[in-house]
């Protein structure tokens, strides 16, 4: 890692790239991500650009609030916008939960489909 | 002279089906001494990947640039050895298995380090939840650095309330720890994650690799300040810490 990469979130992107990513890669399979839990807009950047979709992607706040980014972003513009500016995923936060606890949020997460 | 030594574990996949097709591996990360090691024999010493079998045999595997090879003089450095990696996942088991890195001096064949961690062995088929660590685990990215990394207190105080749980009851799918935490804390941040139980210690985060930042502490300081994630505020004298961990060498 350099130390002098001014992006903690291209870090992330990269190493999920890199070290999760590729050996799927190697067997010709792609989109592997299912979802992903981060706490910064960052982490969601990381993760809508290694190929998670919006709606399965979960930001928690210091007082265990859960938002799910599935604010209608079906606009195509709209989205590469968010893969330029980590901070306008702020803009895509939809459904709210409790916490971890919530009874809806397992429901949520496996979006009624089984997987 | 035995030096420390941490690493992040690696994710070994086989494919569906294809039997000829040889599995594939993520790279290596070790540190030894808060030193990125990724090469041999520049001082006398090669790294090994140490794998025990089922009948408690000792399998070693040298790596080099971060890859894993058949003989230490493999000539093609660039990529695992097919050969490597097909033995190697003949002698796992679906899911985590325990494993290490040896560093060996090449004139005793003395080990001079152990860096323990574990190889995921994975289906081309699974699908991945990626799980962040501070702040997504534990409440708060600084203070659950410091009282889980540092301090070493790994009760659920410092964690968000149910995450066990949940992240326990998401079925078939394989997860994927993620952390900024740099290389010289790998050891101590995987036992967190193996013993923090939540719920009466009824629930326990779900066993799964986990892959995170090379560099040193003063790095992550520079990243997150320079990406804006670090809320200086927060903690009245973080900025005197992060000062102390900028130009202080961190010994690990």
């Amino acid at each position: 890692m350099d130390l002098y990469a001014k992006n903690a979130h291209e870090f992330k992107y990269k190493t999920l790239q890199r070290y999760v990513a590729r050996p799927f890669q190697d067997h010709g399979v792609d989109n592997i991500f299912y979802a992903g839990f981060g706490n910064t807009l960052y982490d969601m950047h990381a993760y809508h650009k290694a190929g998670m979709d919006l709606h399965r992607m979960f930001l928690i706040d210091k007082q265990s609030k859960i938002h799910c980014l599935d604010d209608d972003t079906s606009d195509e513009q709209v989205v590469k916008e968010l893969l330029r500016h980590p901070k306008e995923y702020a803009f895509t936060r939809g459904t709210l939960f409790d916490g971890y606890k919530d009874e809806r949020l397992l429901s949520h997460v496996l979006g009624y489909k089984k997987i | 002279m035995f030096v420390d030594c941490n690493a992040y574990d690696l994710i070994l996949i086989q494919g569906n089906g294809d039997h000829d097709a040889p599995p594939s591996c993520s790279e290596a990360m070790i540190c030894f001494q808060n030193h990125e090691r990724n090469s041999t024999t520049e001082d006398g010493m090669t790294v090994y990947l140490l794998v025990v079998d089922e009948n408690g045999v000792d399998h070693r595997f040298p790596v080099v640039n971060n890859m894993i090879q058949a003989d230490a003089g493999d000539t093609d450095c660039s990529k695992h050895n097919s050969q490597a990696l097909t033995q190697i996942a003949s002698r796992l088991k679906p899911g985590p298995n325990r494993a290490s890195f040896l560093l060996v001096d090449d004139n005793d064949k003395h080990i001079v380090g152990i860096a323990p961690m574990n190889i995921f062995l994975w289906s081309a088929n699974d699908k991945v939840v990626v799980v962040d660590v501070d702040g997504t685990i534990t409440k708060s990215t600084m203070r659950g650095f410091l009282y889980t990394a540092i301090y070493e207190d790994f009760s659920d105080e410092h964690c968000h309330d149910g995450v066990c749980e949940l992240l326990g009851s998401i079925p078939n799918v394989r997860f994927v720890y993620l952390t900024n935490r740099p290389i010289g804390y790998a050891t101590t941040t995987r036992t967190f994650l193996a013993e923090l139980c939540q719920d009466d210690q009824k629930h326990r985060l779900p066993a799964a690799p986990l892959i995170g930042f090379q560099g040193g502490l003063a790095g992550v300081f520079k990243v997150s300040k320079l990406s804006g994630c670090l809320c200086v505020k927060a903690f009245p004298w973080n900025s005197l810490l992060s000062l102390y961990f900028c130009y202080v060498p961190i010994l690990f």
